[in-house]
């Protein structure tokens, strides 16, 4: 089992000195990555239709709050540590444009000696779209091709795609990732995104609490697409009781997702600061070759 | 006059422990800033002119040579120093979206302590921006359309904009930059970049030379547009000779930058690496108060 840190670039870790000193503790604790969160922007008029809370509003309803571009913040962190991942849990795909993001994500892989992995949502804010210049509507459509025009300029000796959202023939896009290419997860609680994850993902991160049949879906969907269930790794988040860990990870799970914010599903080893990261060793030591 | 390095983010140092040691070296030496270059992808059989060699061809016709992002290699190497500025020579800004691009900028720029200077340009090659889907025709409009949208964002509390390729209302967007906004430095070797800069530049920096009739024109342009003509900074490629620089000074040259390899049409004085850079100390030290 490897255990990541979330929601790691907001609240304190915005600052910079926080966040090298938040990464380093984790490096030192033995999580295996740490995981950003992205919004380019947030329109003061949104719609509560966030998905995650009762009220269809993030961050308290707090729309100005700081929220560092993931990947630049992702890279500062990455100067400051050897061995820790950096992953984006989310980055809203189809908002960005597709050709800067596979560069700027190969040269953070670069950068980082292949320590990057790319979790991917199809996003649910309208309003963040048309301010970011790009149709909300399609944007699965959109998302699918951008993985697969990312995945092309990453590892083609000369990347050629011709797509509806993007079209390119023969570019050089170098440096290419450490890695080859870069692990790509797909997140989101839906169907939807499970057979994204079963038709094109290394991963699913289910953004709540697993369940199981979106984890059947993922490798249904793997199968039917003639790709192999077991490549695509099973992400939730860390339970309030360490045991349920064992029959998550029977049925798959492979990595354990912890909160730096709020203190859900880990009462007892809730984050307040840097240092409360070091408290995880013992957890993480222990379950480590669940 | 204040030194800066140049072409940082090529050649041996798109490698992260070169380019940290270039960095960390040139910050040493008392160098005030580290400049990088931009192609997001090089289209193979490219037929555009680069404007700044006789054959058209830039990096001496080699197509799939690795340009990191300037943003992500500036964020990593920043981690790594202190008080040296990062500036970008030039971004292309009409390849870039606005949005996504002021949000990075800013975050850099808070992340770094106010360390960023944007220098831009409109491009020229028409082949990357059909590959990124950016507006080559409109590329002039594009790019005065999207400072006004990055410093909108950058400065207002509750950032509105109404134009012809971006519109949006009440979009929030933290971090903002230290200083409140970020230096915008015109890049280009023509009177349109002069202009530019007059309009709406905080610096001028022509690609070759001491062009005095451009500066006169971006003095005269920000004159007829109501600003402070001494409000705008001219940065220029380190002349051949360093005895010209106390009649560069007097040309009202404010930054001259050394480039750190050998580059294609370009005669000027190179620094031949990290160790070569220490010699530098002494020049900087005689000519800070010029």
């Amino acid at each position: 089992m490897k255990f990541g840190l979330r929601y790691c670039n907001t609240n304190q870790y915005v600052d910079p000195a926080k966040a090298v000193e938040l990464a380093q503790a984790a490096e030192e604790a033995g999580f295996e990555s740490i995981w950003t969160i992205d919004h380019v922007v947030v329109p003061e008029d949104y719609a509560p239709n966030y998905p995650y809370s009762e009220d269809g509003r993030m961050s308290s309803g707090v729309p100005s709050n700081s929220r560092p571009d993931a990947i630049v913040w992702m890279t500062y962190v990455a100067a400051a540590t050897t061995t820790l991942k950096l992953g984006t849990g989310v980055l809203v795909l189809p908002q960005r444009p597709l050709v800067v993001t596979a560069k700027q994500v190969a040269t953070l892989d670069h950068m980082s000696g292949g320590r990057v992995l790319l979790g991917v949502g199809v996003g649910w804010m309208p309003e963040e779209f048309s301010a970011l210049g790009v149709p909300f509507e399609r944007r699965g459509k959109r998302t699918d091709e951008y993985i697969e025009a990312m995945r092309e300029l990453w590892t083609a000796d000369l990347p050629r795609y011709q797509g509806e959202f993007v079209s390119f023939d023969g570019v050089h896009c170098r440096p290419r990732p450490a890695q080859g290419s870069v692990p790509i997860i797909i997140g989101g609680h839906s169907k939807a995104a499970a057979r994204r994850a079963g038709r094109l993902g290394d991963g699913f991160f289910p953004a709540r609490e697993y369940v199981l049949e979106l984890g059947d879906l993922v490798r249904r969907t793997a199968e039917e697409a003639g790709r192999d269930p077991d490549a695509v790794e099973i992400v939730t988040n860390m339970p309030e009781n360490p045991d349920e860990m064992a029959p998550l990870a029977a049925s798959g799970v492979t990595r354990m997702m912890v909160p730096v914010v709020g203190l859900a599903g880990v009462k007892d080893r809730g984050i307040d600061g840097p240092e409360d990261v070091l408290k995880w060793r013992e957890t993480i030591d222990r379950y480590r070759d669940l | 006059m204040k030194f800066g390095v140049r072409y940082c983010n090529t050649a041996r140092y798109t490698k992260p422990e070169n380019a940290v040691e270039l960095v960390q070296a040139a910050e040493a030496a008392g160098f005030e800033s580290a400049w990088t270059v931009d192609h997001v992808v090089v289209p193979e059989g490219y037929e555009s002119k680069y404007p700044y060699t006789d054959d058209g061809k830039m990096a001496g016709g080699k197509n799939d040579i690795p340009l990191p992002d300037p943003l992500i290699w500036m964020s990593y190497v920043a981690a790594r120093t202190e008080k040296i500025n990062f500036g970008t020579g030039i971004l292309i800004v009409p390849q870039r979206n606005p949005v996504v691009a002021a949000k990075q900028i800013a975050t850099l720029d808070f992340m770094t302590g106010g360390r960023v200077l944007l220098g831009i340009g409109v491009g020229w090659m028409e082949e990357e921006f059909n590959a990124i889907n950016a507006p080559f025709e409109a590329r002039g409009r594009a790019t005065d359309e999207y400072v006004g949208v990055m410093r909108e964002l950058w400065s207002s509390d509750m950032p509105t904009y109404d134009g012809e390729f971006f519109s949006f209302k009440g979009a929030h967007m933290q971090p903002k930059p230290v200083n409140g906004s970020v230096p915008i430095i015109v890049g280009g070797h023509s009177k349109a970049a002069a202009r530019r800069a007059g309009r709406l530049g905080d610096g001028f920096f022509p690609a070759r030379g001491v062009p005095t009739d451009l500066f006169d024109l971006a003095k005269r342009t920000a004159e007829e547009h109501g600003r402070d003509p001494d409000a705008i900074e001219f940065t220029v490629s380190m002349p051949e000779d360093i005895d010209d620089l106390p009649e560069l000074a007097k040309a009202g040259v404010d930054r001259v930058l050394v480039p750190i390899i050998h580059m294609f049409g370009l005669k000027s004085s190179a620094a031949s690496g990290p160790g070569d850079l220490a010699r530098w100390s002494e020049i900087i030290d005689k000519y800070r108060d010029l």
